[in-house]
């Protein structure tokens, strides 16, 4: 994102975040993409970041509530790609 | 709006986009005998995605393989909403002044591919970075929306189940329809899930299909027609991609398009007599109730368990099947919505399926989860 999601400003800067959060929903999945390098069953989740932002990735622990951020590159010259894990 | 053609929806084995948008300029014609080709001044093709039939461009040989020569023919593409968007344009050109009849229209081949081909096509209406590179398929966005409205509002998967069934009722009297197939609440919940809460039967059908639509200025559509459909409201909006968004059990971009249209229109929503809306999964029918003012937010499930959007109900909605029943062939969808609209208020429809005198109609199109709207107020003039 280019502007704050909240008021549009373009005053924006990178910073690094905690890479923690809570899962807002999560949903199992039985059908994918064909191009997406996982097989189902997988769980999606939407979480919210501490610092405020939301972010979909993988579920590693369907029952985690808070979780923290893992990327991970599944295929190389490849993005790392998001997964979530349980924040113990 | 002074005719309309709509494509059978379905596996149309053999069948290209391009030939099955002619099967329903072929109807549009047919449904208006008065009206030639050299009569249309530009045509606009909502289809969502070159990836199907590996064509870009397709509005110029869509238009040149119906016998238009020379005229602008410009693709439209807001995924699932492209149709609507298709409408929207043309209106625009209305209004413009330029022109003085266009055919708006859309059409989509998608069985050619497998199911897994398909989602990764599909999936392209999703955010590439955060969505798709994820996991994510515009299914799973709408599962989580759904979990979400469930949490706030208490919908939950019977009443989502109860969206498919009264759409696949509808559809059962649908010759256009791709799933003419009465089903049962049961039914639905024994489905395979999808991304769960959603299961096969909240889901629409992946298939082919193409519709189009007629309009011309006011002023001379008794040339055409002793029946002219009036748009009374035209309106569209955007939202950003749906993970970046704080709310998720209702989608911005209807309620700021629908607010648009009502006003223009100078409408209610009790005014409505029927409504077509963007149900590509069950839940986004319950939304669609609430973001478009037919209930107030979290009484979208008391709509359907009352049965108030049934034929005869209060609000008749998706009396064509929806996309869940008719189909969705993403780009025709839209246009698909209006040709319901034309065979509803020019009795074309079956008596089992007919709305009662309707005269004022909306029409809700969406693309990806909640990112692009448009919403359209139609009025019989008899």
């Amino acid at each position: 994102m280019h502007c704050c999601i909240v008021c549009q400003s373009l005053s924006v800067q990178r910073v690094e975040l905690s890479g923690k959060g809570e899962v807002l929903e999560s949903t199992e999945m039985l059908s994918k993409s064909g191009e997406f390098p996982i097989e189902v069953p997988y769980h999606l989740a939407l979480v919210k970041l501490d610092e405020g932002p939301n972010l979909l990735g993988i579920l590693e622990e369907p029952t985690a509530v808070k979780v923290k951020v893992v990327f991970k590159k599944l295929r190389d010259g490849e993005r790392a790609r998001i997964f979530f894990v349980a924040d113990r | 709006m002074i005719s309309a053609g709509c494509a059978a929806y379905g596996r149309r084995v053999g069948m290209s986009g391009r030939e099955l948008f002619s099967e329903a300029l072929d109807e549009l014609f047919q449904n208006c005998p008065s009206l030639t080709r050299k009569d249309v001044k530009a045509l606009y093709l909502g289809q969502a995605f070159e990836s199907f039939e590996h064509q870009a461009n397709t509005a110029p040989g869509h238009a040149s393989s119906f016998g238009f020569q020379n005229i602008p023919a410009v693709r439209v593409d807001s995924v699932s909403s492209s149709g609507g968007s298709s409408l929207r344009q043309g209106v625009l050109g209305m209004l413009s002044g330029e022109y003085d009849l266009v055919i708006c229209g859309g059409a989509e081949k998608m069985t050619n591919k497998t199911t897994p081909e398909a989602i990764e096509i599909i999936s392209m209406a999703s955010n590439r970075d955060f969505e798709q590179w994820n996991g994510a398929t515009l299914t799973s966005l709408n599962a989580i929306a759904a979990k979400a409205h469930k949490r706030k509002y208490g919908t939950t998967e019977e009443h989502l189940a109860m969206v498919a069934v009264k759409n696949h009722k509808n559809a059962f009297e649908n010759p256009k329809a791709y799933l003419r197939k009465l089903i049962t609440v049961e039914d639905v919940l024994k489905s395979r899930i999808i991304s769960s809460p959603l299961k096969l039967l909240d889901c629409s059908p992946i298939c082919d299909g193409a519709s189009a639509v007629a309009l011309c200025k006011p002023e001379i559509a008794s040339k055409f027609s002793e029946t002219p459909i009036d748009i009374i409201g035209s309106s569209e909006a955007s939202d950003s991609d749906f993970v970046f968004r704080n709310e998720i059990t209702g989608f911005k971009a209807t309620r700021v398009a629908v607010k648009q249209a009502y006003e223009m229109s100078g409408i209610t929503p009790e005014d409505l007599d029927f409504a077509e809306v963007h149900d590509a999964f069950t839940i986004n029918e319950i939304i669609a109730y609430e973001d478009l003012g037919l209930c107030e937010p979290g009484e979208g499930k008391d709509l359907i368990y009352k049965n108030e959007t049934s034929i005869g109900g209060k609000i008749a909605v998706n009396t064509s099947g929806g996309l869940k029943a008719k189909g969705h062939p993403v780009g025709s969808s839209g246009t698909g919505q209006a040709f319901e609209v034309f065979t509803q208020m020019t009795r074309r429809v079956s008596s089992s399926r007919q709305v009662r005198d309707p005269k004022l109609a909306l029409t809700h199109s969406m693309g990806g989860a909640g990112v692009s709207v448009q919403t359209h107020v139609f009025s019989s003039r008899s």
